[in-house]
């Protein structure tokens, strides 16, 4: 089986050669996809320059991480596609081999990346609570959110990807519902920016709508009164029918 | 000629319009990954043959079709499957392969790989603005999909200008019209350019480069 | 040390400096060339680049020789000698690479394009360092070694898409009086894959047949069996057998 791993990328120059050749060098590993969310800098010369396939998102939206992932699931043509932020100081072949290896030999057809470290705040304080109430089955994640994460390249086609941070607990919450095999992999420690608190808030904002969304299509949500609760608290945009 | 669509979206909806005025008895069909646009395409089009398919089956399909297919226009929402497809049909042989791009960023990459005929929407912005505004010295108005070339607006501002847009013309015996700064169109006799004039000529991009040498001009 | 011996090192350092510089220039020039020339063509250009390095380090071994005071002459007359004999052996390939020169810098066609180049005439495929692939109506692949593009006229025919296509059906044993009406009707069927609207050029009756001349422009040249064999479908359907040349 061959695999396609995929870096969206925003301004990330000083990672973007590192993560390139690092993904090169795990075993199975035919192509690298970069994808970029519109750089100022050099990210996308450099990751022509080691060999990468480069593709701007097809709209620049900000923050546009699903967008990203979309255009490299679309672009890949590896039997397993294998996700992983370009900012891991210490990646290394083995973080992308361990992503993957369960679905090499037929134990999954999703895996969920998490790392030994506390869950951040917007998973501890957003991401969990609502699944345990809508998706308790998907509670058990360590690391809903984790941005790490690898698939059957044909199940990427099924779902519909968010176009913002909601994309990886969404891409789970579909996952599970279309009956997909999924597993949590630990990959250890993993040495990663964090973002300010006040970055956040659109983060929490859209990992929310993204579950509360799937909550109402699966029929958790009583859609009438998710109208009328709504009308309380003033515009919030969940997609559906009636809310936009 | 049958010409296969794909995508949905707004992009594919010009095409379509398009490919029925060129060829009114042609074969139309369209490609569309949800059942929603498959049925806005059918309503909005009724003469297209419409075909809803999974992401993964658009190759299959290019490939067992590829005898029949005189021209595919890739224009999904995401240029990574215009790429793909563009690409795939190329292999294929598909004799004319044009793809529309969402992002003009990606223009450089469809080109690197050796996709020919690339429509960028948002190209006429450029030349828009500045014929709009008033302020240019060349501006290219119109390029050719196949080859290096276009139609260029010249501002005549002074008269060695006039001079040399007056020999370029001649030398290369190029097709060329002028407007007045009243905005009357002028007959096209090289006398009859005068300063303030526009003259809009049609010619290579290589021989504009030429010029811009002589001129001292911008390079586009 | 002795004057002898001082100025032998000397060359000697000088004629290693000589063969590094041509080592070092050649990379520079290398890579300022395949900078400057991919535009025709990556591959062309590393090519051409690697000529000239190579060029390069022979000179500067010349030169390095020449600084050690050995003969020069029978040197460069035996390189010249070896550099003759290969040219002759390998005059084939060297025609070839003249003639991706030729169609990388002119242009006459590139990849996609249509073309007729003396006897053949297909849609290229590929551009390669020794030969040019096309695809031809048939569907074969030809392989056209790039010497050709030297000695024969190149006829593109990409900017006059689509290629116009006569054929000639024989109907035996029909009414004359229905063979238009006939032709009509199936010629409506296939009207979808083709341009524009099929031309009936010609009908000739002879006392047991009507001959039948049509001009048809398609686009994808492989279309041609597929109309072949839906023409034949379409008059077997009204009872009708034609044969089509």
């Amino acid at each position: 089986m061959d695999v396609s791993v995929v870096f969206p990328s925003r301004n990330r120059e000083r990672y973007v050669r590192k993560a390139v050749r690092t993904a090169f060098r795990a075993k199975n590993v035919s192509e690298v996809i970069v994808v970029d969310g519109g750089s100022c800098d050099d990210t996308v010369k450099t990751a022509l320059k080691e060999g990468a396939k480069v593709i701007v998102q097809s709209s620049l939206i900000y923050p546009g991480k699903g967008v990203a992932m979309k255009d490299g699931a679309y672009l890949a043509s590896g039997d397993i596609v294998v996700f992983v932020d370009i900012d891991i100081a210490n990646l290394t072949p083995q973080f992308i081999e361990k992503l993957y290896t369960p679905i090499m030999m037929g134990k999954a057809e999703f895996v969920k990346g998490c790392f030994e470290r506390a869950a951040g705040r917007v998973t501890e304080l957003v991401a969990k609570p609502l699944l345990k109430m809508f998706y308790p089955e998907l509670a058990k994640f360590k690391q809903p959110l984790s941005g790490e994460i690898a698939g059957l390249r044909k199940i990427f086609y099924q779902v519909e990807f968010e176009n913002g941070w909601g994309v990886d607990v969404g891409l789970l919450i579909d996952f599970y519902k279309k009956g997909v095999k999924i597993v949590e992999e630990d990959l250890g420690f993993k040495e990663h920016e964090m973002k300010p608190l006040h970055a956040l808030t659109d983060m929490a904002y859209q990992v929310a709508e993204a579950i509360l969304k799937r909550a109402m299509r699966d029929g958790k949500i009583d859609e009438v009164w998710m109208k009328k609760y709504i009308s309380t608290i003033g515009e919030i945009d969940l997609g559906g029918e009636g809310y936009a | 000629m049958r010409s296969i669509v794909i995508g949905g979206g707004h992009l594919a909806y010009f095409t379509i319009t398009t490919l029925r005025e060129i060829d009114p008895e042609g074969k139309i069909v369209v490609i569309e990954f949800t059942s929603e646009k498959v049925e806005m395409v059918k309503k909005t089009f009724p003469y297209t043959e419409t075909l809803l398919s999974s992401i993964d089956k658009v190759e299959e399909y290019i490939t067992s079709n590829r005898s029949l297919i005189d021209a595919l226009v890739s224009a999904t929402e995401s240029d990574a499957l215009n790429l793909k497809y563009a690409k795939h049909s190329i292999i294929n042989e598909i004799p004319i392969v044009i793809t529309v791009l969402n992002n003009p960023l990606n223009e450089p990459i469809f080109i690197k790989e050796k996709i020919k005929y690339i429509i960028n929407p948002y190209k006429t912005i450029g030349p828009k603005v500045k014929e709009i505004v008033n302020k240019f010295r060349v501006n290219k108005i119109y390029e050719f999909s196949r080859f290096d070339g276009g139609i260029y607006a010249f501002k005549i501002e002074n008269a060695e200008t006039l001079h040399k847009i007056r020999s370029f013309i001649l030398k290369k015996d190029l097709p060329f019209f002028t407007v007045s700064i009243d905005n009357k169109i002028k007959s096209s006799t090289l006398e009859n350019i005068e300063l303030g004039d526009t003259v809009y000529v049609a010619c290579s991009d290589k021989d504009i480069k030429d010029l811009l040498e002589k001129i001292g001009g911008e390079k586009k | 040390m002795t004057p002898e011996e001082y100025s032998l090192i000397l060359r000697i350092v000088f004629a290693v400096l000589s063969i590094i510089l041509s080592v070092f220039l050649g990379s520079k020039l290398r890579d300022i060339i395949i900078e400057n020339l991919s535009k025709f063509g990556h591959a062309f250009a590393s090519k051409f680049a690697e000529i000239l390095r190579y060029f390069l380090m022979i000179l500067g071994a010349v030169i390095a020789f020449s600084i050690l005071s050995l003969d020069v002459i029978i040197l460069t007359a035996i390189s010249i000698g070896i550099f003759i004999v290969v040219l002759i052996s390998m005059r084939e390939i060297f025609s070839n690479y003249a003639g991706e020169i030729y169609v990388r810098i002119r242009r006459p066609f590139s990849e996609g394009d249509f073309i007729k180049i003396g006897e053949f005439t297909g849609r290229v495929l590929s551009i390669n360092s020794q030969d040019v692939e096309l695809v031809s109506i048939e569907g074969e692949r030809i392989i056209i070694p790039n010497q050709v593009f030297l000695k024969h006229p190149v006829i593109n025919k990409s900017s006059t898409m689509p290629t116009s296509i006569e054929l000639k059906i024989t109907i035996k044993d029909s009414e004359p009086e229905k063979v238009e009406e006939t032709i009509t009707e199936v010629l409506n069927e296939i009207r979808p894959e083709l341009f524009e609207d099929p031309r009936i050029t010609s009908i000739t009756r002879t006392d047991d047949k009507t001959e039948v001349n049509l001009l048809l422009h398609i686009v994808n040249q492989r279309k041609m069996k597929w109309i072949i064999n839906k023409l034949s479908g379409e008059f077997h359907k009204k009872g009708v057998e034609i044969e089509i040349e």
